[in-house]
């Protein structure tokens, strides 16, 4: 795992953790939460918040981030299991993908892809004061804001 | 590696290096002063280099930080040292570089005092300082510091590697640094102690006496030592690398995995029928040798991004791209910027509609000076073919399934033009002479249309571009070195995860 790394991927799923504490709890009772996966190389958000005419109103999503900052996340892995008629709603806005090979590359099992493209994949990343540029946080943000 | 025979360098960030400069030399001091900065370590295939780009934490430290401070002499306070420590323990900066000056003398040298306290604190640092991250990781991660030790006087600088580990009773616990190099406009070493070796009798060399009348002495020795890493040996770089031999560099590595085909032949320089099928860098390699006596070239046939080509490229002092896809330019814009190397790169292209135009391009990257491939305004490489490029494979396909190609019709794809590839060959290679000769501003971005007569040309002159702020590369990436891993293509998803675990634990396990 890369030091750096993992401090930058640290600081983003604070940074998410700090957002997601800001809405309201969630109707199931599941506590929102952001972490950095295993490997270093992506982030876990349990319970991101859906727009209100969502059922359940929230998703457990995965953000791909091993080339982070220098690409953004493309697109979002959300959890399929359990979030069948969600994952439906949501393909509405996206082109998604559901356990879906590619012909040689191998399927996220469980995960579904959605097609998500923020600021046309540039980031405007401020290494200095991640806050002030774009973020993770700011990328899912966004996502939630074209579901709307 | 014994410690004493490995080739070291350091590079400077020119800002940083003015800054000491400043700070150790500033007029009518009369006192010794001390400062330390943290930096990059990295073993490459030339041997280890120090990166001190100037976004490396430095610490000028003011007079209240001594507990003893005279003409000759200075003593930093304990707590401040271990403050600095700590600090830096916290980091995964694997290099302390401590500085102090005779501003008193012309020509720096290390004295026995300096030799006394560099033992010192290097024993700290392997025998206390390196067990306790060991011991402790919370502290900070658990690596082998490099402990670098720089003395400036009025004309010229001593730099030094000390490692008590590998001192013996017949050798000594130092190593000289034989090249500091400043990133700037135009290549730039720092005068040091002792004097980097030069090359003997230029001047009566047949094979270069006709360069001696226009390209300075100390053009020559510098081009002759410096090596370039040319990527890409095809129609473009087949040129471009004859052209450098020819200009007078002799040392290279050449990066190409394509065979030489027999449509290669109508634009691969000096290509013959017998060639076909054999690999263009070792092809190339071999004319190479042949163009004059003392050429020493490393031939790599593998992809750009295998771990042997990016080994040998880290240790390269000059890059430059001859190649036909800005994937491959993406990753030389991050070897780059990440190990503080000038890149050059020229590119070509035809275009069929409204009408046949020839399109040749040039530009240039200094790291920490210029923008980057992504930053400079212009719209250098296509970040659509990019972020198709360096998806996992999984993203990759689906992002494809969804629609999302590359398409360029009205462009060839591989232009066959071998005179154009003279165009752009020619005028990158001009341009990588003038950033060692400094006869005019270093070009940072030239584009010329056969069509329309037109050559515009940017420069360090016309056109003062900086690294933007916002721009991700420059900002995170600038002389991280390995800290950051250099980006890989058709990764796949899978191994993100760790094999027992996935992104939501539980849940993987139905799948």
């Amino acid at each position: 795992m890369n030091y750096r790394k993992t401090q930058i991927l640290n600081w983003e799923a604070q940074n998410i953790q700090r957002w997601l504490g800001e809405f309201t709890e969630t109707t199931s009772g599941r506590p929102r939460r952001a972490r950095v996966g295993h490997s270093g190389e992506y982030i876990v958000v349990e319970a991101l918040p859906l727009p209100d005419r969502y059922r359940p109103d929230e998703l457990d999503v995965v953000l791909l981030l091993d080339n982070y900052p220098a690409l953004p996340p493309i697109g979002v892995y959300m959890l399929t299991q359990g979030n069948e008629a969600l994952v439906k709603q949501i393909a509405a806005h996206f082109y998604a993908y559901r356990d879906k090979a590619f012909h040689d590359a191998a399927a996220v099992p469980g995960y579904t892809w959605a097609c998500y493209h923020y600021q046309d994949n540039h980031m405007r990343y401020n290494a200095s004061a991640p806050n002030r540029g774009d973020n993770v946080q700011k990328f899912l943000a966004a996502f939630c804001a074209e579901l709307a | 590696m014994d410690a004493h025979t490995r080739n070291v360098s350091l590079r400077f960030g020119a800002t940083l290096y003015e800054r000491m400069r400043a700070f150790h030399l500033a007029p009518g001091k009369a006192h010794e002063s001390l400062s330390y900065a943290w930096a990059r370590a990295e073993e490459t295939a030339a041997g280890l280099r120090i990166l001190l780009p100037d976004s490396s934490p430095y610490f000028p430290f003011s007079a209240d930080c001594f507990t003893r401070q005279s003409a000759g002499n200075v003593q930093l306070r304990a707590d401040v040292l271990n403050g600095m420590l700590a600090e830096f323990a916290a980091t995964d900066f694997n290099c302390i570089v401590n500085v102090h000056d005779h501003w008193f003398a012309q020509e720096a040298h290390f004295s026995a005092v300096d030799d006394e306290d560099d033992a010192r604190f290097d024993r700290y640092l392997r025998e206390q300082f390196e067990p306790m991250l060991a011991t402790y990781p919370h502290i900070g991660p658990a690596r082998d510091i490099v402990n670098v030790s720089i003395v400036f006087a009025q004309q010229s600088l001593a730099a030094r590697l000390t490692n008590t580990m590998h001192a013996s009773c017949t050798a000594a616990s130092t190593t000289a640094i034989e090249l500091v190099t400043v990133l700037d406009n135009h290549w730039r070493t720092a005068p040091i102690v002792p004097a980097e070796r030069t090359i003997a009798a230029v001047a009566n060399d047949e094979e270069r006496s006709r360069h001696a009348e226009f390209i300075p002495a100390s053009t020559v020795n510098a081009i002759e030592r410096v090596t370039v890493g040319l990527v890409g040996c095809g129609g473009l770089g087949s040129i471009l690398a004859e052209s450098l031999v020819r200009t007078g560099f002799r040392k290279f590595v050449l990066v190409d995995d394509d065979e030489i085909e027999a449509t290669n032949l109508n634009r691969w320089q000096g290509g013959r029928l017998q060639d076909v099928g054999t690999q263009k860098a070792y092809t190339l390699a071999a004319r190479m040798r042949g163009f004059a006596t003392d050429v020493q070239v490393t031939a790599i046939a593998t992809a750009l991004d295998d771990d042997v080509a990016l080994h040998a490229l880290t240790g390269v002092d000059v890059l430059c791209g001859g190649v036909d896809n800005d994937a491959a330019r993406w990753l030389l814009n991050h070897v780059s910027l990440q190990y503080m190397i000038p890149w050059f790169d020229a590119g070509v292209a035809i275009t069929t509609a409204p009408a046949v135009d020839f399109a040749s391009r040039y530009f240039s990257v200094l790291p920490g000076i210029t923008g980057c491939a992504m930053c400079k305004g212009v719209d250098l490489i296509d970040h659509h073919e990019v972020v198709d490029e360096y998806a996992d494979a999984t993203t990759q396909r689906a992002r494809r399934a969804a629609g999302y190609v590359i398409d360029q019709p009205l462009m060839v794809g591989t232009p066959s033009a071998y005179l154009l590839n003279q165009l752009a060959a020619s005028s990158c290679a001009m341009e990588v002479l003038n950033y060692f000769a400094a006869w005019r501003p270093t070009a940072t971005l030239i584009q010329k249309s056969w069509r329309a007569d037109r050559i515009a040309r940017a420069d360090r002159e016309n056109y003062a571009e900086v690294p933007s702020q916002s721009c991700a590369l420059c900002s995170t990436y600038t002389g991280v070195g390995s800290a950051l891993a250099l980006p890989r293509r058709n990764r796949s998803v899978l191994s993100l995860f760790t094999s027992s675990q996935s992104p939501h634990e539980k849940e993987m396990s139905h799948g």
